[in-house]
């Protein structure tokens, strides 16, 4: 058998979440761990050895200076750099105070706002160094992460859709909660990947896969203004965990216009 | 077998549906689940929404008592009989690499039981048959639909209250079923509850008929169920044959109104998900951890998706304009070139179950009216 690739989990600005997400994979982990060499996962084992690794999931946003260092760090002894979860990814909840002061922020906060030092935004790991691959939600979706770790163990491309969550939605036979309840839902710009867990369940997607492939936010801002929702309503909702306001129309061409 | 129509109360339809469960067959029907009306199992008729109808406008649907006290009252729901024929997912083979490396291959060829559905709209009738022709009509047959069909048992049912996004007049079907059916019902509203009226499509329906009690139709039931088909097609009168209509769009693919359009559409899918004609499918190869089996999977995709075009560099079809002109176009205008006939049977599904509310009604007749 060839040596086994070796593997890294990262923490940055995050809740752990995602990292609990990989602990979750509780059947699955035995296989894992018979075909990868886990180097370094603070949240699982107490065995660190660092060094170069053949692949590094990096869970949480970039944060403070230490940070910065740290990605570049961990990015140049990476083979494949994946970035798990929607701090990672996006920015997190976190990224909230990004065009805001944060000083005053932190004043309301912090008791003692001295010992507090952060940048003034909240930023994906993609903004710092490349990635590789991205693996959206909050947290992450385990299948999706199973189905990357056994596409890399297999060497293909993991399959992981781009559409929207509504495709997942109306093949789960789920009856469209805004259309028919009225309940505003963020699935037409949301990327798929969660199974449209929170439409089976009657409430409307919160976002927090991240924008689709191509998301077009004004419609659907209309259809939620119809909706009685407000001018502030909106703008909360559409940035509640990802930002999925800022998505221009894409309108761009193709080579088949 | 009876030739002719039958008529039977609410007491010999749960008989039918008994012998249905009976002979083996689960059988599902319109329930109120929720916020909609959809197919789940149904042990008698007192499961069906009596009394509940359905207002639908685009991007729009909700229930409301109806002064009536018809079991049939609400026309279709969000999800048609294409989820228990051309599932959303389905696995086509797996693959197990044993130790010494051989290879052995397990075809998935189900054998599903045998499965009953009650209340089909004509509608939906057409677009079976649309979907055998797809998946079951040429040489290469989707082993899955097959099996599903051959063990499908129908009761349709005419539809007497058309939704505000039905259009089955149109497209050149509707609102009465003419054929696809294993049993034909008219519900004929009253005030001692509802009666209906029973035609037989095939053997196994005639037997069925048959095996509960009914009495020959009488000329007054049969009048009736006449008056109320013309009047549920009034209530859809159209200005625009959009079955004619839609076979001049592909004349236009240059129009403006594409991009323009693209700019209203969220490429969500939701209408080509909620077609019942709409067939297109992915083939999804996984691996296990292990790397020593594989499955493939067929799931449904939507020309909405930028894989769906994906090629070399990128989706052939990069804007929202140019993958909603594919779906419009495809449903209403190539099709007749594919399959000699068109793509829409005048649901309205698409319409409503749009969030924004796009109407394929409204966008064909301009279309196909429009100067390029
Ligand atoms: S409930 Fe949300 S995700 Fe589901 S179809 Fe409707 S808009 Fe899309
Ligand atoms: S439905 Fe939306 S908010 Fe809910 S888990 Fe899925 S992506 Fe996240
Ligand atoms: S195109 Fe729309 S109206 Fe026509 S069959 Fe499909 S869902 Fe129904
Ligand atoms: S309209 Fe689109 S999804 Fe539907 S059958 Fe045609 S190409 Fe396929
Ligand atoms: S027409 Fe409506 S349902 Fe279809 S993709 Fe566009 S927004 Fe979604």
């Amino acid at each position: 058998m060839h040596q086994r690739p070796t593997l890294a989990v990262w923490k940055f600005a995050s809740c752990d979440g995602c990292q609990l997400t990989i602990l979750n994979c509780e059947t699955e982990l035995l296989a894992i761990a018979d075909r990868v060499d886990i180097r370094w996962f603070p949240e699982a084992t107490s065995t660190m050895i660092p060094g170069p690794v053949d692949v590094s999931f990096v869970e949480g946003s970039v944060t403070t200076d230490h940070d910065v260092e740290r990605i570049h760090e961990i990015r140049s002894q990476s083979g494949l750099l994946i970035t798990i979860g929607a701090c990672a990814t996006g920015g997190g909840v976190q990224a909230l105070r990004n065009g805001v002061d944060t000083g005053d922020v932190i004043k309301t906060v912090y008791a003692d706002p001295h010992y507090i030092s952060t940048l003034d935004t909240s930023t994906p790991i993609a903004s710092h160094v490349p990635v590789d691959i991205e693996l959206q939600g909050c947290p992450i979706d385990k299948g999706q992460l199973l189905e990357t770790i056994a596409a890399l163990l297999s060497g293909r491309p993991p399959r992981l859709p781009q559409s929207s969550v509504c495709l997942e939605c109306k093949a789960a036979a789920q009856t469209c909660v805004m259309v028919a309840g009225a309940t505003p839902c963020l699935g037409p710009l949301t990327m798929a990947g969660c199974g449209a867990l929170c439409p089976v369940v009657g409430r409307g997607c919160y976002g927090c896969f991240g924008p689709m492939e191509n998301p077009n936010p004004a419609p659907l801002v209309s259809r939620f203004e119809q909706l009685g929702m407000s001018h502030g309503q909106r703008t909360r909702f559409l940035r509640s965990v990802c930002d999925l306001a800022g998505q221009p129309s894409p309108t761009t061409g193709s080579a088949h216009e | 077998m009876y030739r002719s129509p039958r008529s039977f109360a609410a007491a010999s339809g749960n008989a039918m549906l008994a012998l249905l469960a009976e002979q083996g067959f689960e059988v599902i029907g319109p329930r109120r689940i929720d916020e909609a009306i959809v197919y789940a199992p149904l042990g008698t008729f007192d499961d069906l929404p009596i009394g509940v109808t359905d207002r639908q406008m685009p991007g729009r649907y909700s229930l409301h008592d109806s002064d009536r006290r018809s079991y049939f009252d609400a026309a279709v729901g969000p999800h048609s009989v294409k989820h228990h024929l051309h599932p959303s997912s389905s696995t086509v083979w797996d693959i197990t690499r044993s130790d010494d490396g051989a290879l052995s291959i397990e075809m998935h060829r189900p054998e599903p039981a045998p499965l009953a559905v009650i209340g089909v709209r004509p509608c939906d009738l057409v677009a079976l048959e649309k979907q055998d022709r797809v998946l079951m009509g040429g040489p290469h047959i989707n082993p899955v639909y097959a099996a599903n069909r051959r063990r499908l048992f129908i009761v349709a049912v005419n539809c007497n209250h058309p939704s505000g996004t039905c259009f089955c007049t149109a497209m050149g079907n509707g609102p009465t079923a003419v054929r696809g059916f294993d049993i034909l019902l008219t519900e004929l509203p009253g005030d001692e509850g509802s009666e209906f009226v029973a035609t037989a499509g095939t053997d196994a329906g005639g037997r069925l008929l048959e095996s509960i009690d009914t009495d020959a139709a009488t000329p007054e039931q049969l009048e009736r169920a006449a008056e109320l088909a013309a009047a549920a097609a009034d209530e859809m009168r159209a200005e625009v044959d959009l079955l004619e209509a839609g076979t001049h769009l592909k004349e236009h693919l240059d129009s403006e109104m594409w991009a323009e359009i693209g700019e209203r559409c969220l490429a969500c899918a939701n209408c080509t998900m909620s077609c019942p004609t709409c067939f297109c499918t992915d083939l999804i190869d996984t691996t296990s951890i292990a790397s020593v089996s594989s499955r493939r999977t067929r799931v449904w995709d939507s020309c909405f998706t930028g894989s769906f075009s994906h090629m070399g560099p990128g989706p052939v079809r990069g804007s929202i304009g140019s993958r909603y002109r594919q779906w419009l176009v495809h449903k209403f205008s190539t099709w007749h070139d594919q399959f000699g006939e068109s793509g829409c049977v005048g649901c309205g599904r698409c319409i409503t179950w749009c969030p924004v509310g796009i109407d394929v009604r409204r966008e064909v007749a301009r279309i196909s009216r429009s100067g390029t």
